[in-house]
C-alpha cells in the first residue's frame, strides 16, 4: 500500500511543489519595481514634452570635446542650448503628457523617424527651500540622458556620440546640494535620446533626499545591472567548462552545444549592462538579433541532444530558415530591420522555447524523474520570461518595466547542474558496481588459475617422477650395461677358465686385476666427480699411481684447469676412464716406457670452438699401426666415438701418444659432425 | 466626657488640615496634551497653528491652571514646530482664553506630526 503512494507524491507532489517554487519566484522577478519610501520621495507624475522635430538637437555631440586643444563649446553648454531651444522656438511641437510616458504609444509623435529627441519640462513647487543633498531618479529610460534643475545641467548618462550610451538597463542618479532648488516653482528638464525613435520612453521620474532615495536605486540597480552582469558571468564561466568537457569528449554533442547557446545568451544578454557599444546602433542590434536567433537554435539542438530526440529533418530545416532569415538582413534597407526583428524575430523565439518546453514536459511526464521535471518548468519559466518580453515588445507591456529573459539563465543552470549531477551520480554508482564486478572477477580468475596452477604443479611434479624413474631404470641399465662389457667379461673369462680346468694363475690374475680396476672406475663414474674432469681425473691418478710406482715408472701428471663440458654424465666420464685406463694399460704393458704422462688442457679452435684434449703419452717404443690394430685400440674408438670425442695416436719409435678431443658443447660437436 | 470629646475633635481637625497642606505640597504636576497636529505636504511648507487650552477637570473647588507648554513630536522628518507664544502662567481655561501659538515648517517630502504637552498646576478657582 505505500509503494503507490510514495510514487504518487514523486510523479505529482514534487512536481507540483517545485512549479509552485519556480512559478513564485518568476512571479516576484517580474514584479520587481524601484520602490523608494513612499512618503520619502516626490513622484513628478506630470510633464511638457518637447520633440525635437525640428533637429534643432544634435543627433550625436563628439565626445571629444571635453579633451580637445581648443574648446569651442563644451558638452554642458551644448546640452543647455539644446534644451533653451526647444522650450523657446515656436515651431517645436509640444503637450502635456502622463509620466511614464513611451513614444510609441504618443500618436503626436508617430511621424518622427531615426533618433528620437525630446525634452520633458516638469514644473513642481517648493514651499521650503530644503537642506543637504537631494538626487533625482530615473530608474528606467531608454537610452541617454541629460537632467536639468531650474536650467542648471545636473549631469548625463554618457556619451552623446553616435552610438549614444545605452541606459536602458541602467538605473540614473543624480544628486546636487539642495541649493539648486527655488522658494516656489522649480522647473525641471530631462533631455532624452533614443534611437530608434520607437523604442524611447522615459519611465517613473523621482526626487527625493539622497539619503532616502539613495538605497532604493542601489536596490534597483543591482536588479537591473549587477544581477544580469553575474548571471552573464556566471555562464560564460560554465560555457567555457562545458566546452572543455566537449573537448575531452567529442562524443557528447549536448555539452558543446550547451557551451554554444552559453556563448549566444551571453551575447544576447550584452544589451542588459553595456552602455557604451563598441559600433553602430545598427550592427549591434543586429549583433543581439542573431544572438537571440542562434541561442534559440543552439537551445533547441542541446535539448533534442539532451531528450536524446533525433529530428534531423526538423534541424536542418531550422536552420535553413534562420540562414535565409538573417540574409535578409544584408539585402532589407535599415529602417525595416528593427520592426521586422524587433518584433517578428522574437516571436520566433518564443515559439522555439515554447516548443522545447512542451517536450520537455512530455518528456517530464514519460520518464517519471524529478531532474526533468525541473528542467521543463526551468524552460517554462524561460518562455514565459520570453512571453512578457514579446508581450513588451508588442505594446501589451510598458517599456519601462524593462527586460526580464535574462533572468531565467539561472533557473535553466539549476536544472541543467541538477541533471549533470543525477548524471556523475548515476556513473559513480555504475562505477561502483562495475568494480564490484570486476573485483569478484578478479577473484574467480585468481582462483581458476590458482587451481590450474596446482594442476601444473602436479603435471611437473609427476614428470619430475616420471622423468627420475626413467633415469634411474636408463642408468641402471647402463650400469648392467657396463658391467656385462666390463666386469663381465673378466669374470666370464675366469669362470671359463676355472670350469673348463685350464686355469692360467697369470691370465686369472690379470682378469681379476682387470675386473676390479673396471669395478673402481665404474665407482669412479657414479661418483659426485663424475661431472668435473679435473677432479675425475685425479681420482684416476690415485688409481694408476700405485700400479706405476709398483712397476717403477714414472708418472708425468700435469691438468690444467678446464671448463665443464656440458652433458658430461657418468655414462661419458666412465667411457673416457676406459680409455684412458687402456691407454695406460698399453703402455705399461707394450711400450716398455720409463716414463708415462698425462695432460689435460682446454684449447680454442680457429673457428671458435672450445675443445678439451686428455692425452696419456710414454717414451716408449712405439708402435706400429697395423700390429697393433687390435681389440683394445678399436674398442678405444668405439668408447671415444659413443662420447661424440675425437680419438687420435700418435706413436714413433720415441713413444706413443692417446688423444682423446671432448668437444665443450654437444650441440657444437652435432653441429659440426652433421 | 466633654474634654474627652472636644480632645478628639481637635485631633480629628488638626489631623484633617495636615493633610490639605500635605496633598498641595507633594502632589504631581498634572500633565494634558493637545491633539495631534499633522503636516505633510510634497513641496514642503511652513505655518502657524493656535491651539486654544481646553480645561482639565479637577477636584471640585480647584481648577487646573497652566503652567507650562512644550511641543511633542510623534512623527518628524525634515521638519521641526517652535512655540512663539504661549498663555500667562496660571492662566485658567475655565475663565480665560490660553491659547498656544506654534511655528512650524518641513521640507518637501518631509513631514510633522506633534502634539502640545501641556503642565497644570491645581489652585483654588
Amino acid at each position: 500500500m505505500k509503494k503507490p503512494s510514495f510514487k504518487l507524491s514523486l510523479t505529482i507532489l514534487i512536481p507540483l511543489l517545485l512549479s509552485l517554487i519556480f512559478i513564485f519566484v518568476a512571479w516576484q522577478i517580474i514584479h520587481v519595481r524601484f520602490t523608494p519610501p513612499i512618503e520619502g520621495s516626490i513622484m513628478l507624475k506630470k510633464a511638457t514634452l518637447y520633440s525635437d522635430n525640428l533637429g534643432l538637437c544634435d543627433d550625436s555631440i563628439p565626445d571629444n570635446l571635453a579633451t580637445d586643444d581648443v574648446i569651442v563649446e563644451s558638452l554642458p553648454s551644448i546640452l543647455s542650448h539644446c534644451v533653451k531651444s526647444l522650450k523657446s522656438d515656436s515651431g517645436i511641437k509640444k503637450h502635456a503628457v502622463n509620466i511614464p510616458h513611451e513614444w510609441r504609444n504618443d500618436t503626436r509623435l508617430s511621424t518622427q523617424q531615426g533618433v528620437g529627441k525630446a525634452l520633458y519640462h516638469f514644473e513642481f513647487p517648493f514651499a521650503v527651500i530644503p537642506e543637504d543633498l537631494w538626487a533625482i531618479v530615473l530608474p528606467m529610460v531608454s537610452q541617454n540622458t541629460a537632467v536639468f534643475l531650474n536650467g542648471n545641467l545636473l549631469g548625463w548618462g554618457g556619451s552623446f556620440e553616435a552610438p549614444v550610451a545605452r541606459n536602458a538597463s541602467s538605473p540614473q542618479m543624480f544628486t546636487f546640494p539642495s541649493t539648486a532648488f527655488h522658494q516656489g516653482i522649480n522647473e525641471l528638464d530631462i533631455y532624452l535620446i533614443s534611437e530608434p525613435f520607437k523604442s524611447g520612453f522615459l519611465g517613473q521620474v523621482h526626487i527625493a533626499p539622497a539619503e532616502v532615495i539613495t538605497p532604493a536605486y542601489q536596490k534597483y540597480s543591482v536588479f537591473r545591472h549587477t544581477l544580469p552582469l553575474a548571471i552573464t558571468l556566471t555562464i560564460a564561466v560554465i560555457s567555457f567548462l562545458m566546452l572543455l568537457l566537449w573537448v575531452y569528449r567529442r562524443q557528447d554533442t549536448e555539452y558543446g552545444l550547451f557551451a554554444l547557446s552559453g556563448f549566444f545568451w551571453v551575447i544576447n544578454t550584452l544589451n542588459q549592462f553595456v552602455i557604451d557599444i563598441p559600433f553602430s546602433g545598427y550592427l549591434w542590434d543586429g549583433m543581439i538579433y542573431l544572438s537571440s536567433g542562434l541561442l534559440s537554435l543552439s537551445g533547441l539542438f542541446f535539448i533534442h541532444r539532451l531528450l536524446e530526440k533525433k529530428q534531423a529533418v526538423l534541424e536542418k530545416s531550422l536552420v535553413i530558415v534562420m540562414v535565409l532569415t538573417f540574409s535578409t538582413l544584408l539585402i532589407l534597407p535599415k529602417t525595416w530591420v528593427h520592426p521586422l526583428f524587433f518584433e517578428a524575430g522574437h516571436w520566433i523565439s518564443i515559439l522555439a522555447v515554447l516548443y522545447l518546453f512542451s517536450i520537455t514536459v512530455i518528456h517530464a511526464t514519460k520518464a517519471q524523474q524529478i531532474e526533468w521535471h525541473v528542467l521543463a518548468l526551468a524552460i517554462g519559466i524561460i518562455a514565459f520570461f520570453a512571453l512578457y518580453d514579446v508581450l513588451m515588445m508588442m505594446g501589451l507591456r510598458p517599456l519601462y518595466e524593462g527586460r526580464f529573459l535574462h533572468f531565467g539563465a539561472p533557473f535553466l543552470l539549476i536544472s541543467f547542474s541538477w541533471i549533470m549531477l543525477q548524471r556523475f551520480i548515476s556513473t559513480l554508482n555504475k562505477v561502483e558496481k562495475y568494480n564490484l564486478e570486476l573485483e569478484q572477477l578478479n577473484q574467480g580468475l585468481e582462483d581458476r588459475v590458482k587451481a590450474r596452477g596446482e594442476k601444473i604443479a602436479e603435471s611437473y611434479e609427476m614428470i619430475r617422477v616420471l622423468g627420475q624413474e626413467r633415469v634411474l631404470a636408463d642408468e641402471r641399465s647402463r650400469i648392467m650395461r657396463d658391467m656385462h662389457d666390463g666386469i663381465g667379461v673378466y669374470l666370464t673369462s675366469m669362470i671359463r677358465q676355472i670350469e673348463n680346468n685350464n686355469i692360467n694363475r697369470e691370465q686369472l690374475s690379470e682378469s681379476a686385476h682387470n675386473a676390479l680396476n673396471d669395478l673402481r672406475l665404474m665407482i669412479d663414474s657414479l661418483g659426485s666427480a663424475s661431472t668435473d674432469i679435473p677432479a675425475m681425473l685425479g681420482m684416476f691418478r690415485t688409481r694408476i699411481n700405485v700400479m706405476l710406482t709398483a712397476c717403477q715408472i714414472e708418472l708425468v701428471w700435469h691438468v690444467e684447469e678446464l671448463p665443464p663440458v656440458k652433458d658430461f654424465g657418468p655414462e661419458r666420464a666412465l667411457n673416457l676412464l676406459r680409455i684412458l685406463q687402456e691407454a695406460v694399460t698399453n703402455a705399461l704393458k707394450h711400450s716398455g716406457a720409463s716414463r708415462i704422462g698425462l695432460s689435460a688442457y682446454s684449447e680454442l679452435t680457429p673457428q671458435g670452438l672450445g675443445l678439451i684434449k686428455v692425452e696419456v703419452y710414454d717414451n716408449g717404443k712405439g708402435f706400429s699401426n697395423s700390429k697393433s690394430e687390435g681389440n683394445g685400440l678399436k674398442n678405444m674408438e668405439y668408447r671415444a666415438k659413443k662420447i661424440a670425442a675425437e680419438f687420435k695416436i700418435e706413436t714413433n719409435q720415441n713413444g706413443s701418444r692417446v688423444i682423446v678431443t671432448l668437444p665443450i658443447t654437444m650441440e657444437t660437436q652435432e653441429a659440426n659432425s652433421t | 466626657m466633654l474634654i474627652k470629646g472636644l480632645i478628639t475633635i481637635s485631633l480629628g481637625a488638626l489631623l484633617f488640615s495636615g493633610a490639605v497642606v500635605a496633598d498641595t505640597a507633594e502632589s504631581e504636576p498634572l500633565i494634558s496634551y493637545t491633539k495631534e497636529l499633522k503636516h505633510k505636504r510634497q513641496g514642503g511648507g511652513k505655518s502657524t497653528d493656535k491651539i486654544a487650552l481646553i480645561p482639565l477637570d479637577v477636584s471640585k473647588g480647584h481648577c487646573a491652571l497652566f503652567e507650562k507648554a512644550e511641543v511633542k513630536y510623534t512623527k518628524r522628518r525634515y521638519g521641526k514646530a517652535k512655540i512663539v507664544s504661549r498663555p500667562e502662567r496660571h492662566c485658567n481655561p475655565k475663565t480665560e482664553t490660553c491659547k498656544v501659538k506654534i511655528s512650524w515648517q518641513h521640507s518637501p517630502t518631509g513631514r510633522l506630526n506633534y502634539k502640545v504637552k501641556v503642565t497644570w498646576s491645581v489652585g483654588h478657582c
